[in-house]
């Protein structure tokens, strides 16, 4: 993925390596990528905005397209995949209904993001030509309106999602219902050729395979502590190891799931509804 | 300087005394197949009791390695960490002694027997 800043495992399998003293270099490793999963998963902490690849803006310069940063954008992968699909449909932007094989190929997938699995669908903002204003400059995608409503893989809501409204592009599960898989109506008479499109927010999770030795930066700058503490647990929470220590084990394990709840507290204030949009630090 | 198992065995013969005298113009008193075939079997030990010792990366499963004599003639990188090293040359030099009549070497025997399984699975030892 290019342009993700990312960090060593050995931020972590170092002071790892201290405290539990005969490990294993691959037994550390699968106790890191484990808690990075378990804590993504269960968090949904990792909210990132997968921006929409508008069609025509290729050549317009950087300065002109704030919401369109091309291929050298870390989530670019994306942005190909809904283009990918979209390219399929004759009237881009538009749903013919009625017939759905046709339809289905109209609908945005957001399916297997190699290789981090998306977890939560948090909300999704619609942005389109803010042609009010008399600078040029500014007379190109602006976010608009937002959709919301947390609708997840696997995780239904009660309120369901806006569906059929001009303009707002609804959330459906329909025949690829599978975690990790949703897809998405794009708005039924959105131009998209013009500059529109949509920007889901959503939790990204780890997968069970390896990284490549890298690890998104956000984990050591945010979350380091919280992800030292769920290796340690792991590890000494093992039977016969020479680091076996139920003890420290158990110990580390409630701080582990104490940086899982603080996390998912922090994150969850990023999608509230108050009056304010304001939110509140932490530290305060 | 990784260690190899060549070095291994030539570490076990040093804890048994098989290194050979200059003089005598005898070859080892154990034969280097019969090394081999013990370092064999405390490979095949630690993997049922250390598995994760064995993985060559996450969620990678492997499978037990097995030394040949071209492995020990060309000192080939010992195919688990390093700081289970002597771990491995307690196991093979307690098999040796246990085959050995003198009953002298009994204790000193069990005793390297143990260690391996103690470095593998407790602290210190």
């Amino acid at each position: 993925m290019p342009n993700l800043i990312t960090v060593p495992d050995s931020v972590w399998t170092d002071e790892i390596f201290l405290r539990c003293p005969g490990a294993s270099p691959a037994g550390v490793q699968q106790a890191l990528h484990n808690t990075l999963r378990e804590f993504t998963k269960q968090s949904g902490a990792w909210v990132v905005e997968l921006w929409n690849y508008v069609q025509g803006d290729e050549g317009a310069p950087p300065s002109a397209m704030p919401f369109n940063f091309g291929p050298d954008h870390p989530f670019y992968d994306f942005q190909a995949m809904l283009e990918t699909v979209r390219a399929t449909n004759p009237t881009p932007g538009e749903y013919a209904g009625g017939n759905p094989t046709a339809s289905l190929a109209e609908f945005y997938t957001i399916d297997d993001y190699f290789p981090w699995d998306i977890l939560y669908l948090h909300r999704m903002s619609y942005f389109d030509k803010y042609t009010a204003s008399p600078n040029a400059g500014l007379q190109t995608q602006q976010a608009t309106r937002f959709i919301w409503g947390a609708e997840s893989p696997n995780i239904r809501s009660a309120r369901g999602s806006f569906a059929g409204t001009t303009g707002w592009p609804a959330y459906f599960k329909t025949l690829n219902e599978r975690p990790g898989a949703a897809q998405i109506i794009p708005p039924l008479a959105g131009n998209m050729a013009a500059g529109e499109g949509v920007v889901p927010w959503v939790s990204l999770g780890f997968p069970r395979q390896i990284l490549a030795n890298s690890i998104p930066v956000v984990f050591e700058r945010m979350w380091y502590e919280h992800i030292l503490d769920g290796a340690l647990s792991r590890l000494m929470s093992q039977q016969d190891k020479p680091y076996t220590n139920p003890q420290l084990g158990a110990y580390h394990t409630k701080r582990f799931r104490n940086g899982i709840a603080e996390a998912r507290d922090s994150a969850m204030k990023q999608f509230n509804n108050s009056e304010s949009g304001w939110v509140f630090p932490r530290w305060a | 300087m990784a260690l190899g198992v060549g070095d291994l065995i030539l570490q076990v013969r040093e804890v048994i005394q098989d290194v050979g005298m200059e003089f005598d113009g005898e070859g080892d008193r154990h034969t280097d197949a019969k090394l081999i075939r013990y370092l064999n079997t405390a490979l095949a030990d630690a993997f049922r009791l250390r598995a994760d010792l064995f993985f060559p990366g996450v969620f990678d499963r492997s499978t037990i390695p097995m030394i040949t004599q071209d492995d020990v003639d060309n000192n080939e990188p010992f195919p688990v960490d390093q700081t289970y090293w002597s771990a491995f040359v307690d196991y093979v030099s307690g098999y040796v002694g246990m085959g050995d009549d003198e009953f002298a070497q009994d204790g000193r025997a069990a005793t390297l027997l143990n260690r391996f399984s103690q470095k593998l699975l407790a602290k210190g030892a």
